[in-house]
């Protein structure tokens, strides 16, 4: 017999040894101090009640859940863990629907860490709905940005303080087309992939998409003289190189690097390397040389910070967000120890990802949710062990909110401050 | 009280020009809206210019789907906006007199006749309907809707009649009875890319190539103000469960059920979306996997290689042999 209230819930409740299943799963992660309230459901629709109690530096969740005329369950009590680490205020993205070829609405947007509030900084109405992508920042300075905004009359758009303005960097020097951006530590240089990038379907029940370069290059682009210089230890005809990243120094490029094959015939075989040159006073020197590397894998999107180098890594090929094999790998470049990222990956795809500006976080981005819509996970890190905490779903107001949004997030990037919206700015660029 | 008979006479009188001339046309206009409450959904709506408009037509068009409803209420609105135009003329001391509300009945009834009726709107409709019951996969009532005389008149509607003999195991029989003219007469050629979405992702779903549907919705939601629409919704539904991707039907479902329109449906497909999901399809099968050619006849071709090969991808394979045969030789 169950006894129960008028509203189906029941007045007494079983104690379980268990933890509850709740979507999303907060059981045992780790947030920053000002993380808002974690809010959830249990993951079978029952519903139920929450009790929250803070001792100490861990918030302490007692759930009960039941179904309308049946007896209610007490879950063990579960952890959320507090850490002290601050945490950069907000985090920048692009929302894009997860077709192949064309788009609708895409907008750059920007989430503040400590509450729920997003916010847009611009979106395609300012260059007629042409494709907005690779946003990036100068050390998550929200003054000083810069993204593509491509379709006709499309360039690079540069923010810096008040100050917008576009340019072609085909029409610069060695004619060739920025695409993935990283800014130098300095903030003067910004080295760029330049990628012919096509892609391919596949007829069966196996990923439906393959993308890849034809030719790529990395280019270095100096906003002081507005210049662009194609180095041609970086510009091998014989080799395909994408993805730089610095080094927290400023001294090292990382990037990926894999022998040109017959494209997509050969795709599986398409393997990069990480790949590392030295960088002083504005010039590389000396040879590319392999920092790891597997003819079985495929390495992309290298971030360096501190002692570590965060990178994706696929079976092959050069656009993870497609492999469902697709993981993140950590490397310690004082031991030259490389693992996978245990505590971070899903059997679906784990690809882009940031670290906070005191690398004691990382944003990436994940479809363990769905399989297709990327969503943005958060995690501690711990430099000491090089240890990532369990991460967890970028808390949402509803529980739902990202099930019933039908965009993905793209390029995730910690950011120091707000920016603030350049939609006019950028529309003035565009002559709109 | 006259003027009440006049308006009475004006809404049955629209009404029913609506419900013969322009019932497929309301229906696919259901098709192609969407209407949900969710806070992506408010955000875009508010984005747009006039978003209180866009939000009472997205509101009144969710229930254009079910016939007599559209007709109903394009009736309704037409018959309050005389109305209230009466009462304005009114208001300034013109129009009391019962020839001015007869004449002005007419003149509206006469707009709505004509409109319903020129050769655009009854061209649009004729392609609504075929559009609609494609998209049904009632593929009698599109042959009906595109009969090789009607396909000869209005050219957009042979691929869809095509598609159908197609489904219904004809294709290479009766293609010769339809006014077929060159081999790329048997895909969509319009300009619409939406349509030409939709009508990719039925041939796609006719052959079995399941990540094509996907490709051919996503192309034609890029063509949605909202990203999506409800039609797509529901291919997107019906895709992900012959793909045993539960974990994404259920998205879709669950997102449909936001619309005060599909909310009960969507609770109906919800069981449905409970199964176990199929392994994870991995790079190692990928990267060996047959892409998709963009010549029609070299896909068929290795398609007749997987497992996918069915009786309609080598009848539409035999069909653009014939058709290359015949215009060859021509």
């Amino acid at each position: 017999m169950v006894f129960a209230c008028s509203c189906g819930r029941p007045f007494f409740f079983c104690q379980s040894e268990r933890w509850p299943d709740i979507f999303p799963d907060y059981v045992g992660v780790t947030v920053p101090e000002n993380c808002p309230e974690l809010r959830f459901r249990m993951a079978d629709g029952r519903k139920s009640s929450v009790r929250r109690e803070k001792r100490g530096d861990t918030i302490f969740v007692t759930v009960r859940a039941w179904d309308k005329g049946r007896s209610g369950v007490e879950y063990r009590e579960f952890p959320i863990y507090i850490s002290h680490d601050p945490i950069d205020p907000y985090v920048a993205y692009r929302l894009i629907e997860p077709g192949y070829e064309s788009w609708n609405y895409i907008g750059i947007f920007q989430r503040n860490l400590s509450s729920f509030k997003e916010s847009l900084i611009v979106d395609n109405t300012v260059n007629n709905h042409g494709c907005l992508n690779c946003h990036s920042f100068d050390k998550g300075n929200p003054e000083k940005m810069m993204f593509h905004a491509r379709g006709e009359e499309g360039g690079t758009v540069f923010v810096d303080g008040d100050r917008t303005r576009k340019m072609n960097l085909a029409e610069t020097g060695p004619g060739k087309q920025g695409v993935y951006p990283v800014w130098h530590p300095d903030g003067r240089y910004i080295a760029f992939s330049s990628n012919l990038t096509n892609q391919s379907f596949t007829i069966d029940h196996s990923q439906p998409i393959e993308v890849y370069d034809l030719d790529s290059d990395i280019i270095l682009f100096d906003t002081q003289t507005d210049s662009v210089c194609a180095p041609p230890a970086l510009c091998s005809e014989d080799y395909l190189e994408t993805f730089p990243g610095w080094s927290p120094d400023g001294r090292t490029l990382y990037y990926c690097s894999a022998v040109a094959t017959n494209l997509p015939k050969e795709r599986e075989k398409t393997h990069y390397r990480l790949m590392a040159i030295d960088f002083d006073m504005g010039r590389f020197s000396g040879t590319p040389r392999e920092v790891f590397g597997s003819d079985t894998l495929s390495v992309s999107f290298p971030r360096a910070c501190g002692d570590y180098i965060l990178f994706t890594v696929s079976d092959f090929g050069t656009f993870p967000i497609w492999h469902n094999e697709a993981d993140l790998w950590l490397m310690n470049v004082r031991t030259g120890a490389v693992s996978p990222a245990t505590e971070l990956n899903s059997p679906y795809t784990e690809s882009y990802h940031s670290w906070s500006s005191n690398g004691k976080w990382v944003v990436f981005s994940s479809r363990r949710g769905d399989g297709r819509y990327t969503r943005l996970y958060l995690a501690h890190f711990d430099p000491g062990t090089g240890q990532f905490s369990k991460p967890f779903l970028l808390p949402q107001k509803s529980p739902d909110h990202d099930s019933f949004r039908l965009t993905s997030y793209n390029v995730p990037e910690f950011i120091r401050g707000k920016v603030d919206k350049r939609n006019k700015q950028v529309a003035g660029l565009f002559g709109l | 009280m006259k003027k009440i008979w006049t308006a009475i006479l004006l809404f049955l009188l629209v009404f029913i020009v609506e419900c013969l001339c322009r019932k497929y046309t309301l229906i696919w206009a259901e098709c192609m809206s969407l209407f949900l409450f969710t806070p992506d959904y408010f955000a875009r709506v508010f984005s747009l210019p006039f978003p209180i408009f866009h939000l009472i037509k997205s509101f009144l068009l969710q229930f254009f789907g079910i016939h007599p409803l559209g007709p109903l209420t394009i009736s309704l609105l037409i018959t309050g906006l005389y109305l209230l135009i009466c009462r304005l003329f009114r208001a300034v001391g013109v129009g009391k007199g019962k020839i001015f509300h007869t004449v002005f009945a007419g003149a509206v009834f006469a707009a709505v006749a004509i409109s319903a009726t020129i050769p655009s709107s009854r061209k649009q409709e004729s392609l609504c309907r075929v559009l609609v019951d494609t998209y049904n996969r009632d593929w009698n009532a599109v042959l009906a809707a595109a009969s090789p005389k009607k396909c000869e008149k209005q050219r957009e509607l042979l691929p869809f009649a095509l598609l159908a003999l197609q489904n219904k195991g004809s294709l290479t029989v009766r293609l010769f009875e339809y006014p077929v003219k060159q081999l790329p007469d048997m895909d969509y050629q319009g300009s619409d890319l939406c349509i030409g979405g939709f009508f990719d992702a039925m041939l796609a779903e006719s052959l079995n190539i399941q990540n094509e549907v996907m490709h051919g919705v996503f192309q034609l939601n890029s063509e949605r103000p909202y990203g999506t629409c409800f039609m797509s919704l529901h291919l997107m539904i019906r895709c992900a469960l012959t793909q045993k991707n539960y974990k994404l039907a259920e998205k879709y479902t669950k997102v449909l059920g936001r619309s005060p329109r599909y909310a009960y449906e969507a609770k109906k497909i919800l069981p449905y979306c409970y199964g176990e999901s199929l392994p994870l399809p991995v790079s190692n099968t990928s990267g060996k996997a047959l892409l998709v050619d963009k010549n029609p006849i070299s896909l068929l071709l290795m398609l007749s290689y997987t497992d996918l090969a069915s009786k309609r991808s080598r009848d539409r394979f035999i069909a653009y042999q014939l058709l290359d045969q015949r215009f060859n030789n021509e």
